[in-house]
């Protein structure tokens, strides 16, 4: 889901990066309002959390391979505006230190992997469980956060890479940046990610906010 | 929530961070049990050459202007085997990690000070 330099035109990139910059400023004005010396290093730690559970590549047999985010427990246990920046902040590392999702595009990478993602998790987390303490219906809500919102982020994706063969192709029509049309990157990346990846984001959501649930739970944000 | 708690609970979370660095191995070698090959949409130009026959004009100037210090998790410079790119993995777990926990630090003792 890290979109590599070179796959998206300019004419995409740049308005990513602007929004980017607008949405990225707004959560830095946000979290200062939440954050305290005693939160700080909770913040470093969902940073680290999600740089590693990125590298736990899980293969598609014979085919492609992709991985949970983590961005939808951090939501829910700290909240859309906290999990967007900490994700960024993975994707900022992964993007200059190891080539992991390219510099042009980096401004997408955090709309859709960060700040989409975040706040699709929350939503549905509210959507589905609301106030409610009914021990069904929260572990159905925080599965299902993970499960819908890196969906969503993956068929953002896709669709910005899919429209790249529409907007910026040489005078005969052949692609300059990402090749394959919407219709071939949209079910791609959707049915990989209903399939399976989602469904390991939602269980890796389940896990971890059971453990702060049972642990700290006044410390979970969609709970209070 | 007590200090007591949160100390005992940030104690462990970072446990769990650890055994993470020590597994992300996995990361790589699930992928290449099941012959898995890249994300979809995050292919080198040259594995696109080999799916389209081309590489589109504008990939092909863009893709690699930036040099990525440990691109791919990885260590170029050494041979190709899997111990070498498990060992480098790892070491780019504790990296990007290293990077995180300094500007936490930073931004603890910058909060410190204003409290």
């Amino acid at each position: 889901m890290h979109i590599p330099d070179g796959y998206l035109s300019p004419q995409t990139y740049v308005p990513f990066y602007a929004v980017f910059i607008v949405m990225a400023s707004t959560a830095v004005k946000k979290v200062k309002r939440q954050l305290s010396a005693r939160i700080i290093p909770f913040l470093g730690m969902a940073a680290a959390f999600s740089f590693l559970i990125m590298m736990f590549n899980i293969p598609i047999p014979g085919g492609t391979t992709g991985h949970a985010v983590g961005a939808a427990v951090i939501a829910l246990i700290f909240g859309p505006w906290i999990a967007s920046v900490a994700v960024s902040v993975a994707i900022i590392i992964q993007a200059f230190v190891f080539g992991d999702g390219g510099i042009t595009a980096l401004g997408a990478n955090c709309i859709n992997i960060a700040f989409v993602m975040s706040f699709t998790a929350w939503g549905v987390y509210k959507l589905v469980a609301g106030k409610s303490r009914n021990y069904a219906r929260i572990n159905i809500a925080a599965f299902l956060s993970g499960y819908i919102s890196l969906t969503i982020a993956a068929v953002l994706t896709a669709v910005e890479l899919g429209i790249q063969p529409l907007i910026a192709a040489s005078a005969d029509g052949t692609p300059l940046y990402a090749p394959y049309p919407l219709k071939i990157a949209i079910p791609a990346m959707a049915l990989e990610h209903l399939l399976l990846f989602g469904i390991v984001e939602g269980l890796v959501t389940l896990f971890v906010f059971r453990y702060f649930y049972a642990n700290q739970e006044d410390l979970v944000y969609v709970l209070k | 929530m007590s200090v007591y708690h949160m100390n005992k609970m940030k104690r462990k979370i970072l446990i769990a961070l650890l055994a993470m660095i020590l597994l992300v191995p996995a990361g790589l070698f699930l992928p290449e049990l099941f012959h898995s090959g890249d994300a979809w949409g995050e292919w080198s130009t040259s594995t696109v050459e080999k799916k389209l026959g081309y590489v589109p004009e504008g990939m092909s100037k863009e893709a690699s202007k930036w040099k990525a210090p440990l691109p791919d998790y990885n260590n170029i410079s050494t041979e190709n085997s899997p111990v070498h790119d498990y060992v480098w993995y790892i070491l780019s777990g504790v990296a990007g990690s290293l990077l995180i926990a300094g500007g936490t630090y930073w931004l603890y003792l910058y909060y410190k000070k204003n409290e």
